[in-house]
């Protein structure tokens, strides 16, 4: 099945066409960030059908069987992903007051891309839809009641699909242990790290932003809220510029005092950086035990991510350091999970047709198997 | 020997004990209660002198009342006269370390650092100051709640912001309770018998109040779940605990950017009060719902989010101290509340703890361990005595200082 990948962002949208039976995209690219206001988009839809006429171009008659259009947000309102039928569309409308500045521009270019490739079913995959199952007791917050519920205040988790194919590869690779519980830490920009019990997340680091959790390379991750206040008292800051510093001033920027990414501070020893990796693999430490007392244990850890390679480095660290009294030879396996998100989204993409083809969508488990079978397993496992 | 009189001041009561130094007698002790504003209730001191109990009923509608009605009970008996008093306060920022014996250097610093603990430093620091007013040459000492965290790394105590903000505003972790950590921590390594400066532990503070959890390796302090102020952390009877940072600044949007009123509902209306909306008690809520009345869906999920917060930090914190010896709890609720250690601890064998359902249930006085035989990491309830700490605290300072001696011969 071929498959166009966009995914859409306020910075830079990115597109990836894979061809049936590869593995690999045949033609990658960026488009023009979506607007975040009612701006002339026409462009957009020129974009898209540039996209279309290069697909044909390079494959001599190829109209992708689906597009999949990733969303970082759709709440727990989708717990997998979605042909974007009218009632898709209106259930997403209604969220758009949990995400105003995000979800309008997704649904315009949910629209464009209707208009771009009129006969191509539209597949949504959402990074939040994976943690829709997660525990009342992980979800809610410690607030007053009335608050968390007139402002729909809940834990969601943002890095669901990385999580959810690693999970499934771990889980495969340990003899299909289906019970198996994972430790997930998804190595990008601003790492996740979940637990995983019986493919269920029940801890998950994001929280009802991707801010909470581990910093990132400009995010901050875990605040006291009297920070927060102390900068609206201190500083004088609204709510918007303590947001722009919180988001785009910290974090690994903010540490080391310049832009530096995930990946480069666990490859380097430089001194100005010791500080921006100590925090972060603490945090991560912290994570995984967390993670290891939701789920009363643990059998794997897997990496995943755009900087999945530094799992080589983790990895070893956290199998000897995550070692208790009682049990002190034992060692958490480990393995990477090397799958890019676009193959990834293309997969659930693909899956989901063939599911909503038959008619078995809401009733059955996915089946990734013969998705999975193409991947190896490492030696370490 | 010297009579130190510890004073621990809360937001609506006042602790107090006089304790004979070196020899760590208490004499007396006792609790103004419904210090402030008239409630249901009349405001009272219950107290004891030697094995005498009694109540004594009197309005008290600041600290420093209740500060006088204390003095006035304690000079019926000469005896009991102080030599010292010693206040706990719960936030130093960076201005102070450990502790410090008062002057107007030292005011002027509590009154600077007041806003970083907002329900306990004003009080606390009134009650200095009313102290100060009434006995000038009483020499009075001030033990901070942080200073037991001074020694957490600067991994686990830098917050992920501009560098700036950490060195020009002391944004940092700083941690509390770290008075009652380091006792419980140093009565535990003695049960055990093992040498504070060998010894690793989970410490859990849970308090019918406020509530954190300790790292400590070594004997020291290596991490706490509170932060740069008491509100983060675990969920406590009307604090929120952890929260993302942009839920913070929603509610501040929501409030039109007035600090006052986020400050009030995340200090005062949230916690197990905010989300159960029946009581601040964690314990009346385990009560209810063993009573049946676990149908008020609520009261269980008050119960079921209270519970995995504390479980998810222990877990954080027994990776970060690896070889733990023990898992300690303490205060009201870790004290009394068996279901909560048994939630806490149950199904936790990867990390080496085991705990016995008998000895949990029905636990003999304090220090008890509640942990199997076979259970490699010791699960210990230990009674807190922060004033007994406090109280060792300024005895050292003032020994080291000779100041006693000049004061005492004054």
């Amino acid at each position: 099945m071929s498959i166009l990948v966009i995914r859409p962002s306020r910075y830079t949208s990115h597109f990836a066409y894979f061809a049936g039976g590869c593995r690999e995209p045949i033609l990658t690219g960026d488009m023009k960030p979506l607007h975040s206001g009612d701006g002339d988009e026409t462009e957009t839809v020129e974009e898209l059908l540039h996209i279309r006429s290069l697909c044909r171009k390079r494959l001599s008659a190829a109209e992708p069987d689906a597009l999949a259009v990733r969303l970082t947000f759709t709440a727990s309102e989708f717990p997998k992903p979605v042909v974007a039928t009218p009632e898709v569309i209106r259930r997403l409308q209604a969220l758009v007051p949990r995400a105003p500045l995000h979800l309008p521009p997704k649904l315009r270019l949910i629209e464009h891309c209707r208009q771009a490739f009129p006969e191509v079913p539209i597949v949504l995959v959402s990074e939040t839809s994976f943690f829709s199952g997660l525990p009342a007791r992980e979800r809610y917050y410690g607030l007053h009641a009335d608050i968390t519920k007139s402002l729909k205040l809940e834990r969601y988790g943002f890095h669901g699909i990385f999580h959810e194919w690693a999970c499934h590869y771990a889980r495969h690779s340990i003899r299909q242990n289906p019970a198996a519980r994972i430790l997930s830490v998804c190595l990008i920009p601003q790492p996740e790290i979940t637990a995983v019990m019986r493919s269920r997340p029940v801890m998950v680091t994001g929280g009802v932003t991707p801010l909470e959790g581990i910093p990132g390379e400009t995010t901050c991750g875990e605040l006291d809220a009297g920070i927060v206040l102390t900068l609206r008292k201190e500083m004088g800051w609204g709510p918007e510029q303590i947001n722009n510093v919180l988001t785009r001033e910290s974090g690994l920027r903010g540490i080391v005092g310049r832009d530096v990414t995930v990946d480069a501070i666990f490859r380097t020893d430089d001194p100005d950086v010791r500080l921006a990796r100590e925090i972060i693999q603490y945090r991560i430490l912290l994570a995984c035990g967390a993670g290891i007392a939701a789920m009363g244990g643990v059998d794997n850890i897997v990496f995943s991510g755009d900087y999945v390679d530094v799992g080589e480095i983790l990895g070893p660290w956290l199998s000897s350091t995550l070692v208790f009294k009682g049990n002190p030879d034992r060692r958490i396996p480990w393995l990477c999970f090397r799958e890019s998100l676009d193959r990834l989204i293309a997969d659930s993409a693909e899956l989901t047709i063939r599911s909503h083809l038959a008619a078995l969508q809401s009733e059955t488990e996915w089946d990734r198997s013969h998705v999975a079978s193409g991947y190896s397993v490492p030696a370490n496992v | 020997m010297m009579n130190i009189l510890v004073f621990n001041c809360g937001s609506s009561s006042l602790k107090y004990r006089v304790i004979a130094m070196p020899s760590e007698v208490q004499r007396a002790g006792g609790e103004a209660q419904r210090v402030g504003p008239p409630t249901a209730e009349p405001s009272r001191i219950v107290y004891h002198i030697g094995d005498v109990n009694g109540t004594h009923y009197v309005e008290m509608r600041d600290q420093a009342t209740a500060f006088e009605q204390v003095m006035a009970l304690l000079a019926k008996h000469p005896e009991l006269k102080p030599d010292v008093v010693a206040h706990r306060m719960v936030h130093g920022g960076t201005r102070f370390e450990r502790y410090a014996l008062v002057n107007e250097e030292v005011i002027a610093d509590l009154d600077a650092v007041a806003d970083l603990a907002p329900l306990h430093n004003p009080p606390a620091t009134g009650l200095v100051k009313a102290c100060r007013a009434r006995y000038p040459d009483l020499p009075q000492i001030v033990v901070f709640d942080t200073a037991y965290h001074s020694t957490i790394p600067d991994y686990a105590r830098t917050y992920a912001i501009p560098r700036w903000m950490t060195t020009d505003m002391g944004i940092r972790k700083y941690g509390f309770h770290g008075t009652s950590h380091q006792y419980v921590a140093t009565e535990a390594a003695k049960f055990l018998g093992r040498p504070m400066s060998e010894f690793n532990a989970v410490s859990c503070h849970l308090g019918s109040g406020g509530a954190s959890l300790c790292a400590i390796v070594k004997g020291r302090s290596v991490d706490n779940t509170m932060g740069y102020s008491p509100l983060q952390g675990l969920i406590m009877s009307t604090r929120c605990g952890d929260l993302d940072p942009a839920l913070t600044l929603r509610l501040l949007a929501q409030y039109n950017g007035d600090c006052k009123s986020v400050e009030r509902v995340l200090n005062k209306e949230s916690g197990v009060l905010g989300m159960s909306g029946v009581s601040a008690d964690i314990s009346d809520i385990l009560a209810g719902i063993a009573q049946g009345k676990g149908q008020f869906p609520k009261m269980d999920l008050t119960a079921q989010i209270y519970l995995w917060r504390i479980r998810k930090y222990l877990g954080a914190y027994m990776a970060a101290v690896g070889y733990a010896d023990a898992v300690i709890f303490t205060d009201t609720i870790g004290e009394k509340v068996a279901p909560v250690r048994w939630a806490v601890c149950a199904d936790m064998e990867t990390f080496g703890l085991s705990i016995d359902p008998e000895r949990n249930r029905n636990p003999s006085e304090p220090p008890v361990d509640v942990a199997t035989e076979s259970s490699p990491v010791r699960i210990l309830v230990v009674q807190t005595n922060e004033e007994l700490a406090i109280a060792r605290d300024a005895y050292s300072l003032l020994s080291r200082a000779g100041s006693f001696r000049e004061h005492a011969l004054a």
